[in-house]
């Protein structure tokens, strides 16, 4: 069927579950007496093992099925829309990604801890002005030492490893550390979005290091799958942006002023469209971009779906903010839990700004 | 199932490689024209031309059924021939014609339906509307022309306005009151007439982008019976609905006309690569980088835009299903339009105020298309959209 841009059942199911499984686990008012962890937990990482997420996209081989880009894509839709907050993208996605994508058979035992729930991962790949791509990677070995600083890791504080980016020589490489291993300091950093932040410092010989993938370059593989992260994180945005404008949206009808509902207001009208096509438009370039992986235009459709979700999660809680007035100020109040993490995603993994630089170049 | 690509098959690619083929072998490297801002006797003549050739190919028709000149064919072959109509810098069908064989086809009386459908489909007929009023432009259930019973016929008073093109066409389609007192959305009728009836005077309004509308007017024009398209007073629902909502119909092909943005954007970039500007190509200044990626992603944004229209009229749904996604796209793509050309202004600088000689900007390509953005209100305002994304779509009151 050409052109459809409905769900498969696998997808179907997918954020089906995702959402009885997350809406009953971590509502939102769970998220409130969250503050440093995150929702990672345990017992929480246990139960998303159980049921399948952690091997989602890695090999069969290692306890992991397949899974299209589209088919996360789902998923992350719901996560987004539950502003769950763990370490799926970090340790599944983009470590479990990386290391499937670069790594060599003795890797495996890794993934399969990955799938299994055992390991937590955190990529501490990029320094202080973020990154979304190889290029942005500084950190060099120098006399065989990995000496120097990781920004905004997050979860490095809950993860058991590390997978620190380096350039060895020029050329890319990637070491799993753990996490409480002398020479790794962990501090956390406090955060609008009330995520677990971390600065990492490092300095450990080299030599003693597990380099995944040996000595060859890995930079578009790297790429590739901080591509399909950044696409991720716009399904997150996408996802947010319904709820937003759902809560919005029935907002604007429940509230009276001067003795009308204040959405029979064109101003008030507005505001509330222009959530409507933030996040219509967000989706649609996501869904589109998730469509592309393998294809030679992927990192320039990635690049198009983070610019326009990173421009939508400023918008949307923006318009909503507009929309609530003082209620919207209220920490009582679910918006500001959006608004908080709409800066997570405006800088991870790329800001609008670092793709409307990709789309210049790649177009 | 997810896909985003239009032609999934050999026999689907094969079809666009005709297309292509015939793009190539009629209208050789593309010819830009758009009725709405050209006036030129001899540009008119070859879009008519083109579209002659495409009716003979049965093109025009290929998805009205063969009883009607039509090929049966899918909605997936008609939106691949128009993307390809497209990318090839093809003209727009003139005027309103495709809209006036949906109405048509839907509502048309078997003998309406062989006396117009033909001429439509070859392109020897023009068809031009008669819908905006002096008086009822947005709020078009104001109009006031009235088309009072007489014997079989109709007498029909009043004035229209905004006419695009009708100056270029034979026959036009016209909303008027058969039923005054009424609610104002009921006692609304649609007629088809041909312009060579005593009673009309069309007078020329041009508009800034170098194109002609009109003010048509109905002196006591008396209209045969067959002149009803529809059930009389039932035509908010049966014609405007079509028309408004006709990006609703299966298998809404992208829009020849919006499409147009994407050619700027090349010229743009194209200019913007060879031209230096202190000391460096502009196309290597960050800020301006950064507005031609912002250029970019709107286009790309508008041809999703067109498959998701498609996916919504035959599939009705995608996973957060929205019916006015069509309007919300449409009136996006009104507000994005002149942004887009203000954009393109900054960009440029002085020279982009030059509209002809040798120091214009491509022929004055640039200066010429900012004008017509301003082109953007026909079919109704992007605020229009707005409100009716926000009542229709998100449910806010009235």
């Amino acid at each position: 069927m050409a052109i459809d841009l409905s769900f498969n059942d696998t997808q179907t199911m997918l954020r089906d579950s995702a959402r009885e499984f997350f809406g009953a686990k971590l509502p939102l008012t769970k998220l409130r007496e969250r503050t440093t962890k995150g929702d990672f937990s345990e017992a929480i990482w246990r139960e998303m093992a159980d049921l399948g997420w952690l091997g989602m996209g890695l090999p069969e081989a290692c306890g992991g099925f397949a899974c299209s880009l589209s088919d996360f894509y789902a998923f992350y839709l719901e996560m987004g829309r539950q502003l769950v907050d763990v370490p799926h993208l970090e340790s599944v996605v983009v470590a479990g990604g990386l290391i499937a994508a670069a790594g060599r058979d003795a890797d495996h035992a890794t993934l399969a801890a990955i799938a299994a729930g055992d390991t937590v991962v955190a990529p501490a790949l990029f320094e202080e002005n973020g990154g979304h791509c190889a290029d942005d990677v500084h950190l060099t070995i120098d006399g065989g030492r990995l000496r120097g600083r990781k920004m905004y890791v997050r979860f490095a504080g809950q993860a058991s490893h590390l997978l620190v980016a380096a350039r060895d020589g020029g050329r890319l490489a990637l070491f799993l550390v753990e996490a409480t291993q002398p020479g790794v300091t962990i501090t956390s950093l406090p955060n609008i979005a009330r995520t677990p932040l971390y600065r990492v410092d490092v300095d450990l010989l080299v030599g003693e290091l597990a380099r995944i993938g040996g000595g060859r370059d890995i930079t578009a593989e790297f790429n590739e799958v901080i591509a399909r992260a950044a696409i991720l994180l716009a399904a997150e945005v996408a996802g947010a942006g319904e709820r937003i404008l759902e809560f919005t949206v029935n907002y604007a009808k429940e509230r009276s002023q001067f003795g009308v509902p204040i959405g029979k207001y064109q101003a008030i009208q507005y505001l509330c469209t222009d959530i409507a096509l933030h996040y219509r438009h967000t989706s649609l370039f996501a869904l589109h971009a998730a469509s592309r992986e393998g294809e030679e235009d992927f990192l320039l459709r990635a690049s198009l779906a983070k610019a326009e979700a990173c421009r939508a999660a400023g918008a949307m809680t923006f318009a909503s903010h507009e929309v609530h007035a003082g209620i919207g100020f209220m920490e009582d109040y679910d918006l500001q839990l959006f608004t908080r993490r709409a800066k997570l995603w405006e800088n991870l993994y790329g800001d609008r700004r670092a793709h409307l630089e990709m789309i210049a170049r790649l177009a | 199932m997810v896909d985003f690509v239009p032609d999934d098959t050999a026999e689907l690619r094969g079809w666009r490689n005709e297309a292509r083929q015939f793009l190539e072998e009629t209208i050789p490297g593309g010819f830009y024209f758009d009725y709405d801002y050209d006036e030129s006797p001899e540009r008119w003549a070859k879009c008519i031309d083109f579209w002659q050739a495409v009716g003979r190919k049965g093109w025009t028709a290929l998805t009205w059924p063969a009883a009607y000149y039509g090929q049966g064919r899918s909605a997936i072959e008609r939106y691949i021939l128009q993307e390809e109509f497209c990318t090839y810098a093809a003209p727009n069908y003139p005027v309103i014609g495709l809209a006036v064989a949906t109405a048509l086809l839907r509502h048309g009386t078997p003998e309406q339906k062989k006396q117009h459908l033909k001429g439509i489909a070859e392109c020897t007929t023009l068809w031009g509307e008669g819908y905006s009023e002096p008086g009822a432009g947005s709020d078009l259930a104001a109009l006031t022309t009235t088309a009072r019973r007489d014997g079989d016929g109709w007498i029909l008073n009043g004035q229209k306005t905004l006419g695009t093109a009708a100056h270029m066409c034979q026959w036009m389609m016209v909303l008027a009151r058969t039923e005054v007192g009424v609610q104002r959305h009921a006692g609304i009728s649609c007629f088809i007439l041909s312009l060579d009836l005593p009673g009309v005077t069309l007078l020329p309004l041009e508009n800034m982008a170098d194109g002609q509308q009109n003010q048509t007017f109905f002196d006591n024009v008396r209209l045969p019976a067959d002149a009803l398209l529809g059930t009389e007073g039932q035509a908010w629902t049966e014609i405007w609905f079509g028309q408004g909502g006709e990006k609703l119909v299966a298998g809404t092909p992208p829009d020849i006309w919006q499409m147009r943005i994407e050619r700027q954007l090349k010229l743009l970039r194209g200019y913007c690569a060879e031209t230096q500007r202190h000391g460096a190509p502009l196309d290597q200044d960050p800020v301006v980088r950064l507005q031609l990626a912002e250029l970019y992603s709107g286009v790309e944004l508008l041809k999703l835009h067109a498959k998701e229209n498609y996916a919504q009229s035959t599939q009705l749904d995608w996973h957060a299903s929205n019916p006015v996604s069509p309007i919300m796209n449409l009136g996006w793509f009104k507000e994005f339009w002149p942004d887009f050309c203000q954009t393109y202004m900054d960009i440029l600088g002085p020279q982009a105020m030059v509209a002809e000689g040798p120091d214009a900007l491509c022929n004055g390509h640039f200066e010429h298309y900012f004008r017509a953005s301003f082109g953007n209100h026909a079919g109704g305002t992007a605020q229009l959209k707005r409100m009716t994304m926000a009542t229709r779509g998100l449910g806010l009151p009235r």
